[in-house]
């Protein structure tokens, strides 16, 4: 609550009130640290949990398996970035990244193109008005995205763009406005001790 | 219509889905479609921001996307890269994902700077290295630039390179380049570039985070290109031709039978959903 305090005071303080500014600075100093220490600590329990998996815990052999893959690629990526002289912008890493990384990437976000396919084919149904309006505004937004969309409907160009620039900004503004007012207000309501709800769900 | 054509409408196989997708992906593969493509107004104003700037200027890139997502980002982060290259301007780029660094590396090794277009690596750019913590360094990169990084994307002192001594913090850059695969990625930057620096940003991002930057088009982002289509329209513009008309084929037709699947979807429950209001009229 304390830093949330003065980083709220640091943002409205004038200048001449150098020592607050000067504290705000080292304290997102300390935030870049306390992140970069988490991605270790990140790969530290991930790194156990599935040695257990492996090791310890009783499950089947699939599920053995799967870690057995995750812990022997995490470590041999790990090991070749280290071991290649240039580290990350060597040669022989890049050549892993771009045939290996970049590859297997890909093929998962092509596999949830097909997902994302299917589900708009059995789920995305007009069962209101408003799901109609969802509906139809994502056909013309992918018409107008498509060479096809303009070279065949001409209009479809200006009306996207009408309906990306006016209908969609103003409900994502109004939407944006009001969830900036909402975390201010749970944010003061907090620092006064009025909102529990959060201490309460730690608790839990 | 009966009843079972709609209902065969609602039953198409996941198999019959797959593999007309699969057909409408192949075919500019096989047959590019070369079709005339508008410029959009972002692109423009992408295009015409990077022009506009005075010589000597400096240009902080903030470098994220994925390498997954890199059929949006090549031909958007080439075309940008060979018409930043090809101005008097100056640029450095940093990474705030771990992809992001090395995709620039990857494009930059491809256009080779030096050859192409006469520029000097750590005069006229310098690439930076992955730097965690999303906002807070994007916050310290704009209030004290030389406390984030001392060494290169290569490993090398930043120290021995003319560019790092020109830039301190955010007054030393004309304009910001943000790269990135998240939706909110603009209320990130114009929250550390615009709100306190007062600087402009164009973004690079996936097509369909779109809809949300589009909210801080022109004032505070003057531009944008988003997917392959943004990447093809700065080529068109700038004059370098690149992957990008292939690329936002593939993509683009890709999307046809999503379109196609979510109308014959609708039309098989909006029909059976009628059928049966009728049966059940009649039943009465």
């Amino acid at each position: 609550m304390g830093l949330t305090a003065l980083f709220l005071i640091e943002y409205f303080a004038a200048a001449e009130f150098k020592a607050i500014h000067d504290v705000k600075g080292e304290l997102t100093r300390w935030g870049t640290i306390v992140s970069g220490f988490m991605l270790v600590f990140g790969v530290v329990v991930l790194l156990r949990h599935h040695f257990l998996q492996i090791a310890v815990r009783k499950v089947n052999w699939k599920d053995k398996l799967y870690s057995g893959v995750f812990f022997i690629t995490f470590l041999g990526f790990l090991g070749m970035g280290f071991a290649t002289p240039a580290r990350v912008s060597g040669a022989d890493y890049q050549w892993i990244y771009q045939n290996m990384y970049r590859p297997t990437g890909t093929a998962i976000t092509a596999l949830c193109f097909f997902w994302c396919i299917y589900g708009g084919y059995r789920t995305f149904t007009v069962r209101s008005w408003e799901s109609a309006a969802i509906g139809l505004g994502a056909v013309i937004y992918m018409l107008r995205l498509l060479p096809v969309g303009p070279y065949f409907i001409p209009p479809i160009e200006p009306f996207g763009d009408w309906l990306l620039s006016t209908i969609n900004v103003g409900g994502t503004r109004g939407g944006t406005i009001a969830v900036g007012l909402g975390a201010l207000v749970l944010g003061l309501r907090t620092l006064i001790g009025k909102e529990t709800g959060m201490l309460e769900a730690v608790k839990e | 219509m009966s009843r079972s054509i709609y209902e065969k409408l609602r039953k198409i196989p996941d198999g019959y889905i797959g593999m007309i997708s699969i057909l409408f992906m192949l075919i500019p593969v096989l047959y590019p479609l070369g079709l005339p493509l508008p410029v959009s107004a972002p692109t423009k104003g992408f295009y015409q921001t990077i022009v506009n700037l005075p010589p000597g200027s400096i240009i902080c890139i903030d470098s994220g996307g994925g390498m997954a997502s890199w059929s949006e980002f090549e031909s958007s982060m080439l075309a940008m890269l060979k018409l930043l290259l090809s101005k008097p301007i100056k640029w450095f780029s940093w990474g705030t994902s771990s992809d992001g660094p090395v995709m620039t590396d990857i494009l930059l090794k491809r256009i080779d700077p030096a050859k192409t277009f006469g520029k000097v690596y750590g005069k006229d750019y310098l690439t930076l290295g992955y730097i965690g913590a999303d906002e807070m360094t994007i916050a310290a990169v704009a209030a004290n630039t030389h406390s984030v990084a001392s060494v290169d994307f290569f490993g090398k002192s930043l120290s021995q390179y003319p560019l790092w001594n020109e830039v301190n913090n955010a007054k030393d850059f004309a304009l910001i380049i943000s790269i990135s695969g998240s939706c909110t990625n603009m209320d990130v930057e114009s929250r550390q570039w615009n709100a306190i620096y007062g600087k402009k940003i164009l973004e690079i991002n996936m097509a369909c985070c779109s809809p949300m930057s589009i909210n801080y088009f022109p004032s505070i982002m003057p531009g944008g290109l988003w997917g392959a289509k943004g990447g093809t329209e700065l080529e068109v513009l700038s004059g370098f031709p690149g992957p990008g008309a292939r690329l936002t084929d593939a993509s683009n037709l890709g999307l046809i039978p999503f379109i196609v699947f979510l109308v014959l979807g609708n039309i098989g429950y909006i029909g059976t959903k009628y059928l049966m209001k009728e049966e059940e009229g009649a039943k009465k």
